[in-house]
């Protein structure tokens, strides 16, 4: 069972008795989740008080926890229910600017400033050996960390996953995380995979952002070329160019390739609904197959949308190819 | 078998003084039916409703044989019962409906009024009603310090 605890003062109470539905989202390009929920509210006199407030600790839980956030908005209607907006601690990196400059650090170094800075408890972060020299202005302080992140995808093509788990920011390789969700019909039937019991699955292919052809280029000199012809046969040629520097010119080849597996591809845009598994999180993978639409293999969560309601956990997935 | 109506820990109480001549509880689950599309239709088992029942019969208006007012008895006319029950409307708290030959834990309800019904329909005075209660449930907010 999904339960949300309230903290505020010191003083933790379970509001779950309160609670009418819970949703939670996450979104691949945007570092954080967001909780939303709505409590009853009556002024009957047996009617408990809302313990909760702005700035309130909400942390869900099933059996381990899922999310911890603060308490963001608050929407009350009458005698209506309260409806509140949660964020997870990267809210305070997504409101907050800063002004950095990065001379020579390696990225995972200047990260690490960075969140040291706005007091974000680190849990892991992966070597991020890209060396960063940038001035950033009046930016988003997740802003600066996605950039970051960008140069080094740009430099090493290697791709990154932020999370926040337990109120810590985690950055790890992309790959690393293949997830197999389960759900069960009642306590005792022993759980099912998830994909077994898909329901209005969408399948969008296209070619609009596949490249299949990747020159790697220095000093206005093509030092590298890679192309996967059987693509090129089948839709036709579709060039990037890219330029290093000096330091990565060793790494061109390995660059190339990165590119190419990254870009040269069809490309999928597809949405399922599907029962619900706490494992999911955009940023994670899962393997899918539903041979109606053709949806079958190792697919990358881009977005995803849990609903808990009246006991029953369902989530909304948006797909993309890996 | 009696029905006991009270409110406020036995504040104000009274029995049916006439029994319905019948009596169902709605007990149900709101289940939700998915659509999948590799086994059609299936079932996920949700949480329970909340019980109610609909109880119908008269508040009488002279001393009939059947009555069964028991320690009540003779304290209240037709009317009063009526406006006990909407004086219980007005104080917007629930009230208790006790019915003496189920198990206590199913018996022994708290209710909101959800609805009540009544008029006279013959020369005799009696009012007969229709009375729709739902089951309501007391919330105990855990918590403790951390």
């Amino acid at each position: 069972m999904h339960q949300l605890l309230n903290i505020k003062d010191n003083l933790q109470i379970d509001i779950t008795p309160l609670v009418g539905s819970i949703s939670w989202r996450s979104n691949i390009n945007e570092l954080g989740q967001q909780l939303t929920f709505d409590i009853a509210f009556n002024d009957d006199r047996y009617f408990p008080m809302n313990p909760v407030d702005l700035g309130s600790l909400i942390i869900l839980n099933n059996q381990d926890e899922i999310l911890r956030a603060i308490v963001v908005s608050e929407q009350r209607n009458g005698r209506g229910r309260i409806e509140y907006s949660c964020f997870d601690y990267a809210f305070y990196l997504n409101k907050s600017k800063a002004v950095y400059q990065f001379n020579k650090v390696t990225g995972k170094k200047a990260i690490e400033t960075i969140l040291n800075d706005f007091n974000v408890p680190i849990g892991n972060i992966v070597s991020i050996p890209t060396v960063i020299n940038k001035i950033y202005r009046e930016q988003a302080v997740s802003e600066i960390i996605k950039d970051i992140l960008d140069i080094a995808k740009k430099a090493t093509g290697m791709k990154y996953r932020m999370e926040m788990r337990q109120g810590k920011l985690y950055i790890e390789k992309q790959e690393d995380l293949m997830i197999k969700g389960t759900f069960q019909l009642a306590s005792n039937i022993q759980p099912y995979d998830i994909t077994n019991a898909l329901s209005s699955p969408s399948r969008k292919r296209s070619i609009e952002e596949m490249k299949n052809s990747v020159q790697v280029v220095f000093n206005n000199h093509v030092i590298e070329d890679k192309r996967k012809e059987e693509l090129i046969q089948q839709y036709g040629l579709l060039q990037e160019v890219t330029s290093i520097d000096k330091n990565d010119k060793a790494k061109a080849r390995n660059l190339a390739d990165k590119i190419l597996k990254d870009l040269g591809k069809v490309f999928e845009e597809n949405s399922v609904e599907i029962m619900g598994d706490d494992q999911v999180r955009a940023g994670r993978t899962m393997k899918i197959k539903e041979p109606i639409t053709g949806m079958i293999g190792k697919y990358l969560i881009n977005d995803v949308n849990h609903t808990v309601k009246n006991g029953i956990h369902k989530m909304q997935l948006g797909l993309g190819v890996i | 078998m009696d029905v006991l109506l009270s409110v406020n820990n036995r504040e104000q109480f009274f029995t049916l003084p006439v029994l319905p001549k019948e009596f169902k509880i709605q007990s149900g689950m709101k289940n939700e039916t998915v659509d999948t599309i590799s086994q059609g239709e299936i079932k996920l088992i949700g949480m329970k409703n909340l019980r109610s029942i609909t109880l119908q019969s008269f508040f009488p208006n002279h001393d009939y044989s059947f009555l069964r007012d028991g320690e009540c008895k003779g304290q209240y006319k037709a009317w009063d019962y009526v406006n006990m029950i909407e004086e219980w409307k007005n104080r917007r708290v629930p009230i208790r409906m006790i019915i003496s030959d189920m198990p206590d834990h199913l018996g022994n309800m708290a209710c909101s009024i959800e609805n009540f019904e009544y008029g006279q329909q013959d020369g005799t005075g009696d009012i007969y009603y229709t009375l729709t209660l739902s089951e309501f449930k007391f919330i105990q907010l855990e918590q403790k310090e951390v």
